[in-house]
């Protein structure tokens, strides 16, 4: 099977940009990601089985490069706050800290989705990976399960797991 | 009548559509990668090579020196004519 970056590029380029956004809910950050997947698809090309699915590949790329990127970005976190307390660099802290900036939200609802996304974002990565296929990539179970190996009762599981730990650490509107 | 949960908000997210420059600088990064990056085989040679510079040199060093006191006896020995006093 021959496959052309350009035209992989153009079929799954929205789909791989809005999955990179929903895990880093800022468009800057999802255009790396964008890129670093379309990179790996290059580099990986030549090893791809033709009998896969590549809409499958492409999301396992994204989801993995998104995860990594968060780890990265953690890492990087952790160590700007270390060296802030040596030197005084509070300006790029606050610029961390108000980095959501995601396209897909209309302005009236971005207070509450961002305080939706920090409860998102403290769900164990398979958790969160569960919730963001199905609830917002409106994907079924058999596919979520196809794309990140598992069975589909493994990730009724996470769903469900996902699920509480939203509604438990979710801040109740009247607080 | 369903009970609501937060995650329903979910649904209401758009998709937007991904930036058009961004084929452009996946094509530039895929050219630099290219001309900047060895292959894992051609860094091997490079380091192989340089150890081979390197063993050749300090071997040379030690010969020499090694040659240089051999030559030193001999001259001596020959040309002193202490044994046969």
């Amino acid at each position: 099977m021959i496959l052309n970056l350009e035209q992989l590029y153009q079929t799954h380029k929205n789909l791989v940009y809005n999955l990179a956004l929903n895990y880093v809910q800022n468009s800057e950050d999802a255009e790396e990601i964008t890129q670093d997947v379309f990179l790996t698809v290059h580099q990986s090309m030549s090893s791809f089985k033709a009998q896969a699915n590549i809409k499958t590949w492409i999301y396992r790329i994204t989801i993995n490069k998104s995860l990594d990127f968060l780890k990265a970005k953690k890492r990087q976190k952790r160590f700007s706050n270390l060296t802030s307390l040596f030197f005084d660099n509070s300006s790029e802290i606050k610029h961390q800290e108000s980095d959501f900036k995601h396209p897909g939200i209309i302005m009236e609802e971005k207070e509450a989705f961002k305080k939706l996304f920090e409860t998102i974002n403290q769900l164990p990565d398979n958790q969160k990976t569960v919730l963001i296929l199905s609830k917002i990539e409106n994907k079924s179970q058999k596919e979520i399960a196809e794309i990140l190996n598992l069975t589909v009762k493994a990730v009724e599981s996470l769903f469900q797991r996902a699920k509480k730990n939203i509604e438990k650490n979710y801040p109740n509107p009247k607080d | 009548m369903k009970p609501y949960h937060p995650i329903d908000r979910l649904s209401q997210i758009e998709k937007v559509e991904a930036p058009n420059h961004l084929f452009e600088k996946i094509q530039s990064r895929i050219g630099s990668q290219k001309t900047e990056n060895f292959s894992i085989g051609m860094s091997y040679a490079i380091a192989a090579s340089i150890a081979l510079f390197l063993c050749l040199n300090i071997s040379l060093i030690f010969f020499k020196e090694n040659t240089a006191n051999k030559m030193n006896l001999f001259t001596q020995l020959n040309t002193n004519n202490d044994l046969y006093k």
